[in-house]
C-alpha cells in the first residue's frame, strides 16, 4: 500500500468510520477527494460535516488531525466526460439500478489517474454491491490493510467500471462499525457525519430517501428525528412496497 | 505574464466579469481558486452560481472549455496558519475595517506559492481600496493591464497584499456593468451571487455589506422588494448610528 491512502470521503457514516480507522487506530495518512454535486441539495451540510469532523479530531488527537491531507475538492460539471465509462454504467443500469453516483466517480477516478481510490459501499442482501460486485471481488491484503477489489477476470466486461476502487468495509455492518467507533471512544465524532440526500429546509434529515432508509434499517433510527420516522412509514415505504410490487407484476407478466 | 491567468473567483460580480472578459473576450486561459467558508452562509449559493455560470459561458462558447480550467477548491480550515500575515492583518485592521478574507487569502496565495493571484477589488470607498490606492501601479504584460503593490510601500503591513494584482481596480461596479452591456456579457452576468447572508428562500438579504454596496451600485432591481424594505429599515440606519458614534468618539478624542 502506498504511503498515503486515497479515500473518498462524503462525510457520510461508512467513509468518516474509515477515515477515523485509518487515522486514529492505524496512524495512517490519507488524502481525502470529494465531488461537488450542485444538483444534490445536501452538498453543504456535507461539506459542513467534513469541517466539524475534522474540528473534531484536532481538538480529540491533533497529531492524527495532520494524517489528514487538505481535502480535495472537484466541482462535478468538472470532470471530463468519458464514452467508455458512460457507456458501461449506462449497460449496468439495465441489469438493474445503479446510482449515479458511479457513473461520474469512476470518470473522477479515471481523470485524477488514481486506481486505488477507497469507495465504502458495504454488500447487502439484493443491493447492487452484491449484484454487480459479489462474484466479482477478491478480498486483499497490503502493508496491514485488508479490502476488496475487483479481480481480473470479472463475468461482465462493464464491471471493470469498478476498476479504480478498493473496498475497505466491504463487510462491515453500520452496527459493527458503530461498536467499534464507541469501543475506540470515536462514536461521538461519528455522530456529526450526515446521511440524508434531500435535507430539509430546517437542516434535519428527510426520512424519504434511500440513505435515510438505509440509516433506519440499519439500526441507526435514532439519528432522525420523529417527523421523519413518521415521514419514512408513512410515504417512503408505501412507495418502494408499491414499486417492489409494480415490478413484481411487470416481471410475471413478461414470463413466458 | 504567464499563460494562464489565476483567478480568484467567487462567483460575484467582479471575479464574473474578469473571468468572462479573460475566457470570452481575450481567449485567454484562466485557473480559477475558490476558498470554501463553510461558516459564510452564502458559501453553497456561491458555489452553485459558479456552476450555473460556467455552464453559460460553456453554452455561448463550447471551445472555452479548454480556457476555462477546473475549479481549484480549498476549504478554509485547510490552509496552515501564517504568523507574520496574521499580523500584519491585526495591525491593518487596526487602522480601519479590513473584511477578515485578506487575512486568509494571504495565507491561502502563500501556501499555494501563487504571486500573481487576480484579486477583484472594484473602485469603491471602502477602507481597503482606499490603502491600496497610493501604493499599488498599473502595469502591463501581455496585452492585460492591472495594478499591482508598487516596491515602495506607505507601510509596510501592505505587504500582505504582495500576492495579488488588481485588474478592475479603477472600475467601478457601474463600469462594470456598462463593459458587461458593450461585450454581451450581461446575462450571464445576472446569474452572479453577491449576499454574504442568504435568507432561508435563497433570496439576498438586503442587510448585509455585499447587498448595500450592490445597492448603491445601481443594482436593486437584483432584489425582491422584501429585501429592499429591510435594507432601507435595518441596514440604512444601523449603519448610520454606527458612523454617528464612531464620528462622536472621534470628537471626544480631539
Amino acid at each position: 500500500m502506498s504511503d498515503v491512502v486515497n479515500l473518498f470521503w462524503s462525510s457520510g457514516w461508512d467513509s468518516t468510520f474509515r477515515l477515523l480507522e485509518l487515522v486514529l487506530m492505524k496512524n495512517q495518512a490519507v488524502q481525502t477527494y470529494y465531488v461537488i454535486d450542485t444538483a444534490r441539495r445536501s452538498f453543504p451540510l456535507e461539506i459542513k460535516a467534513m469541517a466539524e469532523i475534522k474540528t473534531a479530531i484536532l481538538h480529540r488527537k491533533p497529531e492524527a488531525a495532520q494524517l489528514i491531507l487538505p481535502t480535495q475538492f472537484t466541482l462535478l460539471d468538472d470532470v471530463p466526460t468519458n464514452e467508455q465509462i458512460t457507456g458501461q454504467y449506462r449497460r449496468l443500469l439495465k441489469i438493474r439500478h445503479l446510482g449515479g453516483q458511479y457513473e461520474w466517480l469512476s470518470r473522477f477516478a479515471d481523470w485524477a489517474n488514481l486506481d486505488d481510490l477507497e469507495l465504502c459501499v458495504r454488500i447487502r442482501e439484493d443491493n447492487f454491491v452484491s449484484t454487480f460486485l459479489g462474484q466479482n471481488v477478491t478480498g486483499e491484503s497490503n502493508g496491514g490493510f485488508d479490502y476488496y477489489r475487483l479481480k481480473q477476470d470479472v463475468a461482465n466486461p462493464d464491471i471493470s467500471l469498478f476498476k479504480y476502487f478498493r473496498f475497505p468495509i466491504y463487510h462491515v455492518s453500520k452496527l459493527e462499525m458503530q461498536n467499534i467507533s464507541k469501543a475506540q471512544g470515536f462514536f461521538d465524532i461519528m455522530m456529526r457525519t450526515w446521511f440524508c440526500h434531500s435535507p430539509l429546509k430546517n437542516g434535519l434529515p428527510c426520512g424519504n430517501c434511500l440513505p435515510c432508509d438505509d440509516a433506519i434499517k440499519d439500526g441507526l433510527a435514532n439519528r432522525l428525528p420523529l417527523s421523519s420516522l413518521v415521514r419514512w412509514t408513512l410515504l417512503y415505504r408505501p412507495r418502494t412496497k408499491m414499486r417492489r410490487w409494480r415490478r413484481l407484476l411487470l416481471a410475471q407478466g413478461t414470463k413466458p | 505574464m504567464s499563460a494562464t491567468i489565476h483567478l480568484f473567483w467567487t462567483g460575484g460580480w467582479d471575479s464574473t466579469f474578469r473571468l468572462l472578459d479573460l475566457v470570452l473576450i481575450k481567449n485567454t486561459a484562466v485557473q480559477p481558486y475558490y476558498v470554501i467558508d463553510t461558516q459564510r452562509r452564502s458559501f453553497p449559493l456561491e458555489i452553485k452560481a459558479m456552476a450555473n455560470i460556467k455552464a453559460a459561458i460553456l453554452d455561448r462558447k463550447p471551445k472555452t472549455s479548454e480556457l476555462l480550467l477546473p475549479t481549484n477548491f480549498t476549504r478554509l480550515d485547510d490552509i496552515p496558519p501564517n504568523r507574520r500575515i496574521t499580523e500584519q492583518y491585526v495591525r491593518l485592521s487596526n487602522i480601519g475595517h479590513l473584511g477578515g478574507q485578506y487575512e486568509w487569502l494571504p495565507r491561502f496565495a502563500d501556501a499555494a506559492n501563487l504571486h500573481d493571484l487576480e484579486l477583484c477589488t472594484v473602485r469603491g470607498t471602502g477602507f481597503a481600496f482606499n490603502m491600496l490606492k497610493p501604493n499599488v501601479v498599473r502595469e502591463s504584460d501581455g496585452g492585460t493591464d492591472y495594478y499591482r503593490l508598487k516596491a515602495n510601500l506607505a507601510n509596510p503591513d501592505l505587504a500582505l497584499f504582495k500576492y495579488f494584482r488588481f485588474p478592475v481596480f479603477n472600475l467601478s461596479k457601474s463600469d462594470i456593468r456598462n463593459l458587461a452591456i458593450k461585450n454581451g456579457l450581461e446575462d450571464i452576468m445576472q446569474q452572479t451571487w453577491f449576499c454574504h447572508s442568504p435568507l432561508k428562500n435563497g433570496s439576498p438579504c438586503g442587510n448585509c455589506t455585499p447587498c448595500n454596496v450592490t445597492i448603491q451600485g445601481g443594482f436593486a432591481g437584483r432584489f425582491p422588494l422584501s429585501s429592499l424594505v429591510r435594507w432601507l429599515l435595518v441596514y440604512k440606519p444601523r449603519t448610520s448610528l454606527r458612523r454617528w458614534r464612531r464620528s462622536f468618539l472621534n470628537r471626544g478624542n480631539i
